[in-house]
């Protein structure tokens, strides 16, 4: 007697470029999908997936100017999930990584595995490992906060402005109707944005408009301008701030001493 | 028949020998890879904005909610 196949489910990420950041597995699982979903933000990256598995369904049709992205996301998500109750081998393929900055990724697998059902997430190349490359800025080497510009500016945080910076989605900063669907809104959250970090950093730091190429036909969007220009920046949906470091705090004396250390002690041992 | 612009990028991000070409000479590769004359056109003009137009989804980029 058949036994009805029993669904599953893998979340991949393509990549930020449109064909060359896809890791062998990652091919090979949309390859070998029944159906393979897709939140791909250009046609050909789109166009590389159906090369691979012709049975494919868009998600990115249910985005609409004025619907809130938490029920577009709802939807993504059920779409998936109802996949794989059907049975089907699914497959859910976002650009960038799957599960950086991507609600339903997360979401689908959650509710799948709330099923009894197999669901795992691989990882992809995401706008912040381009940006390590292209700027150079090893996030190592002063440390990293890393958040969702409107979400940093609603909420109590602490900034370290001795750590890195990297603040997604700053076209939509201050966006709370999560019903805008392009960057004209953002002025606002960018002034005050400016006056939050001036509050921290000279106005005359160099800040950094970033946008991962997404094309090979040209290289990557690296505008620097001084912060106190940060309100008349232009940003796209694709665009990440990022807010280089003011340079290593002190030595934390209090901790070395508990560890049995002292300043100059760790020098040394830093010496090459 | 030409070949197309989506075709040239899928390969110019996967092929590192047409990669470097193009770097060395954006145009003499395009068109030896055989693009129609408007698209070897956008490239000579670097109108990478017409070229972004063509294959953006626009509007389809944020995927989350955090706040
Ligand atoms: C919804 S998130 C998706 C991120 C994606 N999953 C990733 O792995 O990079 C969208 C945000 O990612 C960042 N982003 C996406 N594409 C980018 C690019 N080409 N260059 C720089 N940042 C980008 C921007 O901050 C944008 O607002």
């Amino acid at each position: 007697m058949l036994t009805k196949q029993e669904g599953s489910l893998v979340v991949v990420g393509t990549g930020i470029s449109v064909a060359g950041q896809m890791t062998l597995l990652t091919r090979s699982v949309i390859e070998n999908a029944d159906i393979v979903f897709i939140g791909i933000s250009n046609k050909v990256g789109e166009n590389v997936v159906k090369k691979v598995n012709p049975n494919t369904v868009e998600l990115n049709d249910l985005y609409t100017q004025g619907k809130s992205r938490a029920v577009t996301y709802q939807q993504m998500t059920d779409r998936i999930v109802d996949a794989v109750i059907a049975g089907q081998k699914v497959c859910a393929a976002f650009y960038g990584h799957p599960g950086v900055f991507v609600n339903p990724s997360h979401a689908a697998i959650k509710q799948v595995r709330a099923l009894g059902l197999r669901a795992e997430m691989l990882p992809g190349i995401s706008a912040e490992d381009c940006l390590v490359a292209d700027l150079g800025i090893d996030p190592a080497a002063f440390g990293c906060q890393s958040y969702e510009a409107t979400q940093f500016l609603f909420r109590d945080y602490t900034l370290d402005p001795h750590m890195t910076q990297i603040i997604w989605q700053i076209g939509l900063a201050g966006e709370a109707t999560l019903g805008m669907l392009n960057a004209d809104h953002c002025k606002v959250g960018l002034i005050l944005y400016q006056e939050v970090l001036m509050e921290l950093y000279p106005a005359t730091h160099e800040i950094i408009l970033y946008e991962a190429a997404t094309m090979p036909l040209y290289g990557p969007k690296i505008q620097r301008f001084p912060l106190c220009e940060l309100a008349n920046c232009k940003p796209t949906l694709i665009s990440t701030l990022v807010v280089p470091s003011l340079g290593l705090p002190d030595y934390h004396t209090g901790r070395l001493t508990k560890l049995g250390l002292t300043q100059e002690q760790v020098i040394n041992y830093r010496k090459t | 028949m030409a070949k197309s612009l989506a075709d040239f990028l899928e390969e110019l991000d996967s092929n590192a020998e047409l990669k470097e070409a193009y770097l060395k000479n954006p145009v003499a590769t395009a068109e030896k890879y055989g693009l129609a004359n408007d698209d070897v056109a956008l490239i000579k003009n670097k109108d990478w904005d017409a070229v972004q137009k063509q294959f953006e989804n626009l509007g389809s980029d944020p995927k989350v909610h955090s706040y």
